[in-house]
């Protein structure tokens, strides 16, 4: 992607990295309900300071950039209780961020993740439906389905693995294509 | 599963709720284990990324940031303003000073740039110099003096001449987009409606243009869509009366009544102005409920961002998503209101307030009417009603209730309940505006294992609305009722559906009582537990009802 130094760039980062970008803030201890304003933050900042964003960098990677910052204070000012921990926490997500992407693990996941969640039985689409469609947490979804919290959140834990290596295995297997 | 695990599987599902020592625990075991950072932060990203995809609203960010942007622009516009202003004052004043000796050097040099509000990014290359530009900030206003001096004036003379230039077509420019921005038209008006310029009173003629100044009085059982260019619609109810402000903008002065206000983002304009005698309310772009009676004014926020300001003081607050900010002749308040969020024709909403049950209404003459009980009828801290043979009832609803209904001949009813025992009799009353067994105008019942709807709308109807099979989960229930058409919501999904021969009527409804958990004057008491309870005098849609849905879980 080139270098943005204009409004019309701007938007086109915005729509070509924002699935990413939250993804990344989620993925920094964020909590989903907050991802959302936490990243109009971080664009706000990429907007002011968009001439700014050398030519040799990807936008996305200063978006990063200004997302880990952005989270780590976010975290300081707004969390309730364990700041400190949470605020470690994120640090530590942070580097492994880093590492996923030397791998090269942060490809386009998600059109792979339509694949793949058609793919799932019935009854786990049901679940994730619950959870993110319907947004009820656990404890209500355990209650609708007579079973407990923490077993909703095993089951949630294991489609989510699933999908993961599913999505995996659909990237190696698009880019082998193109070897 | 190991104990780490469990933390894992804690901290995706809500981060916030982990205690300080779970988060010390979970902080050690990814500290020794890189494996098990890898492992959370992919559960983290992929959760998100399934929100992205199943989540209802996720995929409006792009919008929702396109609106954040021009927010920050016109507040980047507004201080630009300011500081020009600023550097003209101080450019007039060295064209004064000129015969006078040049002005000695600034003794602190300005600085090369704003400090950056947010560190670049730590993994990043270093950022560019940026150009030099004509610096805006008071802090530059030394380097224009000391640029007066000879060999640079000739260049300065030139470049002052284009700012101006470019100075004042931005000036015309903005202005003319201001003056326009204040011409509305008077899309539909319906029943009641007066309008007045002048001494005249004017004829309604459909997409008829309005003027500063004019003024429109929308009666009992009218109602009227005003439209501007931009797209910004404000509906006015019945009851109310408004005046088309005068002077630069977009300004409304409500006079009495109720107002839902649609505003489209304020591109380059000042913000929509509602003025009501006693508060104003200014909107970048949002959607709000102005509500004035007399001496006091309510402004309910379902989107966007609001100042509400006292127009006989200097105190104001902010309001956001789910707030409400009162203004009367004593003081300027705030509070949230969670659920329900939909407040445009919310006649009665169960809340609590200082210990009491009472209802919120926005239709009413009162923003609050107090409740009682009788009999085994209990109040929690967080709203949960339990009824085991008692009833709540709000007599000063009654009226309110009765009025609004009657003049839309639309209703919903919306409630969370949780049945103690899947058959009961009566049929026993959930929510009822009614008197007895043969007097009523609606009652949402229990009877057997179902859920059942008694309306009096032209004939007397009766529905089956839905089968209990659970005593063990709450279910969230909406009914709607217009145009002669009745359905009923479960947990958002529609349940049934039916069409009446004739449309909807409820001219017949009589000044009966809002009863919850029981009949008024005779026992059908019905056996559970009940929250969240409100009646709107229109049918909500569906994405509304999704709405309060999640709200209320």
């Amino acid at each position: 992607m080139s270098n943005p130094k204009s409004r019309f760039d701007f938007d086109g980062i915005l729509r070509s990295t924002q699935q990413r970008i939250r993804a990344y803030i989620a993925g920094m201890g964020i909590a989903a309900y907050e991802v959302d304003d936490v990243a109009q933050d971080v664009y706000v900042e990429f907007y002011k300071n968009i001439s700014k964003v050398p030519a040799d960098v990807e936008p996305e990677r200063w978006l990063k950039g200004i997302a880990r910052n952005i989270c780590l204070n976010y975290i300081r000012k707004n969390a309730r209780r364990g700041r400190l921990q949470r605020e470690a926490i994120s640090s530590l997500l942070a580097e492994a961020e880093v590492a996923a992407n030397t791998a090269g693990n942060a490809g386009p996941i998600h059109s792979a993740l339509d694949n793949c969640f058609e793919k799932l039985p019935e009854k786990n689409k049901q679940l994730l439906q619950m959870k993110y469609q319907n947004d009820l947490p656990s404890e209500t979804i355990a209650a609708k389905l007579q079973k407990t919290a923490e077993a909703i959140r095993v089951s949630l834990h294991r489609i989510r693995a699933n999908l993961r290596e599913c999505i995996q295995r659909s990237q190696e297997h698009a880019e082998a294509r193109w070897r | 599963m190991t104990f780490h695990e469990d933390l894992i599987q804690r901290y995706v599902d809500d981060c916030n709720g982990l205690s300080e020592a779970d988060l010390q625990t979970l902080f050690t075991a990814l500290r020794d284990d890189p494996q098990l950072v890898q492992q959370l932060r992919e559960q983290l990203e992929l959760s998100e990324v399934l929100r992205q995809k199943l989540g209802i609203d996720a995929g409006n960010f792009p919008a929702q940031m396109e609106l954040r942007i021009q927010d920050y622009l016109i507040g980047k516009q507004r201080r630009e303003v300011q500081t020009d202003s600023l550097e003209q004052n101080v450019e007039s004043e060295i064209q004064r000073q000129k015969p006078t000796p040049p002005l000695p050097p600034p003794t602190q040099s300005p600085p090369t740039q704003s400090p950056p509000t947010q560190s670049p990014p730590t993994q990043s290359p270093p950022a560019p110099t940026p150009p030099a530009l004509p610096k805006k900030s008071p802090a530059s206003i030394p380097t224009i003096a000391v640029d007066t001096q000879k060999g640079k004036s000739r260049r300065r003379g030139s470049f002052r001449f284009w700012l101006v230039a470019t100075l004042l077509i931005a000036i015309v420019g903005y202005y003319g987009l201001v003056l326009r921005g204040n011409d509305a038209t008077l899309l539909t008006a319906t029943g009641d409606v007066t309008i007045q310029r002048g001494d005249e009173t004017l004829q309604f003629l459909p997409a008829m243009s309005l003027r500063s100044g004019d003024q429109l009085k929308i009666g009992s059982g009218g109602y009227a869509i005003l439209q501007y260019r931009d797209g910004t619609e404000l509906k006015l109810h019945d009851r109310t009366e408004i005046k088309i402000g005068t002077g630069w903008g977009k300004r409304v002065v409500v006079g009495e009544g109720n107002l839902l206000a649609t505003v489209s983002p304020q591109r380059l304009q000042p913000g929509l102005r509602i003025e009501t005698p006693s508060a104003t309310a200014v909107i970048i772009g949002t959607e709000l409920l102005v509500s004035s009676r007399g001496e006091e004014t309510r402004v309910d926020v379902s989107q966007g961002k609001v100042e509400l300001h006292k127009n006989s003081s200097s105190e104001s607050v902010v309001l956001e998503k789910n707030d409400y900010g009162v203004v009367n002749a004593t003081e300027v308040y705030k509070a949230t209101m969670k659920w329900p969020s939909n407040r445009n024709g919310l006649v009665a909403a169960t809340v609590v307030r200082e210990s009491q049950l009472q209802l919120a209404s926005t239709t009413g003459s009162q923003w609050f009417y107090s409740t009682q009980s009788n009999g085994e009828a209990r109040l929690d801290p967080n709203g949960q009603l339990t009824f085991g043979g008692g009833r709540f009832y709000a007599p000063e609803i009654s009226e309110e209730l009765l009025r609004a209904c009657r003049e839309s001949n639309a209703l919903t009813i919306e409630c969370t309940l949780l049945p103690a025992e899947l058959m009961q009799q009566g049929p026993a009353r959930i929510v009822t505006f009614s008197r007895d067994s043969h007097g009523f105008n609606f009652a949402l019942c229990h009877e057997d294992p179902k859920l059942i709807l008694k309306l009096q709308s032209g004939e007397e109807l009766r529905y089956d609305l839905f089968q209990f099979a659970d005593r063990e989960q709450e279910i969230h229930v909406v009914v709607t009722h217009g145009n002669g058409e009745t359905s009923c919501y479960v947990d958002s999904k529609r349940v049934f559906h039916a069409a009446a021969a004739n449309p909807s009527d409820f001219k017949n409804w009589k000044p009966y009582e809002f009863v919850l958990g029981n009949e008024w004057s005779v026992s059908r008491s019905w056996h559970g537990s009940l929250r969240n309870v409100a009646i709107y005098n229109r049918v909500l849609t569906q994405s509304e009802i999704h709405e309060n849905y999640q709200q209320s879980q």
